[in-house]
């Protein structure tokens, strides 16, 4: 197999207890090197538990997690650090600065992890502006620019310095429908365009199957199937069909039994 | 990184290999500096030798094209693989800077032979 062929991240048997709870119960996944992963499934599944376990925020309990061959569980600090240098990150809130200017916020990693003069790192930020359609919007400070905008710069921002591997955290949370498809769109471009490996999250089944190429749907913290956009919609496990089409009822329980309820309130 | 340094008639040639990254980068910011800074009238880079460039490479290269420009000097670059030349692609430069094929053709364009 050639590098280009190569999982970019293996997990293999990654489990993470909080307590005697299994939040990931042996998950085993690849995520292939420049393409669009979508992480999927329903609040409480662990799809947010796995994505910091991606980024090295999280030791596993157990298993393995190989970035381009690197394991990085068990990895100390420093050398997690070097790994990370390869990741860039689209948090929920964009997580801008707001008292600084947008190109001093995308400029934040330069200044933070190279020793680039100021000159060009100037030259780097208006590039990357360029590359998320917002140029000339340099000196503006967050307040000024729309929800949408601050997702672009906080994407040129996760793009500064060149990253193999872009990890989303819902991209499109809290931003109108048309917006959201936008940065969808975005996300597409920025992937083929630089040949980036994009780990997206998200609920959002309009946009996870119009940027995917693999599909991940995880369910009580287990992988339940993965495949491309196609192939989970036409999926013909009743869970994934469930989660699909948002239904309420199904082989997913609304809520748990009183069995259940009972069980875990008298244990207290 | 290596930065080989030659001149041939009035043309300063700088011919680069390996990966010009942002640990490399400053290095070739200092050499274009020195050219730039003594107003060096015709600049060959030869990039056949650069299998990977990232954002700071390009910057390093509007920052020498912008000092050059305002001496009406010329900065040529020449034989781009194709890494690089998708590099400056995705940043809508390549339409900007002057991308010579062979070093011969950016010899020629300077008017110098090779």
């Amino acid at each position: 197999m050639n590098e280009s062929e190569q999982p970019i991240i293996e997990v293999k048997e990654l489990v993470k207890r909080f307590g005697d709870r299994a939040v990931l119960d042996g998950i085993n996944v690849n995520i292939p090197r420049g393409k669009i992963t979508v992480i999927m499934g329903g609040s409480g599944c662990g799809k947010t538990t796995f994505l910091r376990h991606l980024i090295g925020l999280y030791q596993p309990t157990s298993g393995d997690i190989l970035v381009d061959g690197v394991n990085i569980a068990g990895l100390k600090e420093k050398e997690m650090n070097e790994v990370r240098r390869k990741f860039g990150m689209l948090f929920q809130g964009s997580a801008l600065f707001n008292s600084m200017t947008v190109g001093e916020n995308v400029a934040v990693p330069l200044r933070e992890h190279t020793d680039l003069s100021p000159e060009i790192i100037r030259i780097i930020v208006r590039v990357k502006l360029e590359l998320v359609g917002l140029t000339g919007f340099e000196d503006f400070m967050p307040h000024q620019i729309s929800g949408g905008m601050k997702k672009r710069v906080a994407l040129a921002r996760a793009i500064a310095l060149d990253p193999k591997i872009v990890f989303y955290d819902e991209p499109g949370a809290g931003l109108d429908p048309i917006t959201a498809s936008m940065i969808d769109r975005l996300i597409l471009d920025l992937s083929k365009k630089l040949n980036i490996t994009s780990v997206v999250v998200t609920h959002e089944m309009k946009s996870a199957f119009r940027i995917a190429d693999q599909v991940i749907i995880l369910h009580k913290g287990k992988v339940l199937q993965v495949g491309t956009a196609e192939e989970i919609q036409n999926s013909k496990n009743s869970y994934v069909q469930q989660f699909i089409q948002g239904e309420s009822e199904g082989v997913i329980p609304f809520k748990q039994t009183s069995e259940a309820y009972l069980k875990g309130l008298l244990s207290t | 990184m290596k930065i080989q340094s030659t001149t041939q008639g009035d043309v300063n040639i700088l011919e680069l290999s390996g990966e010009l990254d942002y640990h490399s980068s400053p290095e070739l910011r200092e050499k274009l500096g020195e050219l730039t800074g003594k107003q060096a009238s015709k600049i060959l880079m030869n990039l056949s030798g650069v299998d990977y460039m990232d954002s700071s490479g390009i910057a390093t290269f509007v920052e020498a094209f912008q000092k050059t420009k305002r001496y009406q000097g010329r900065l040529v670059l020449a034989e781009l693989t194709g890494t690089v030349r998708g590099v400056f692609e995705i940043a809508k430069l390549d339409s900007i800077f002057e991308i010579a094929p062979t070093v011969a053709e950016a010899m020629t364009r300077l008017g110098t032979k090779a």
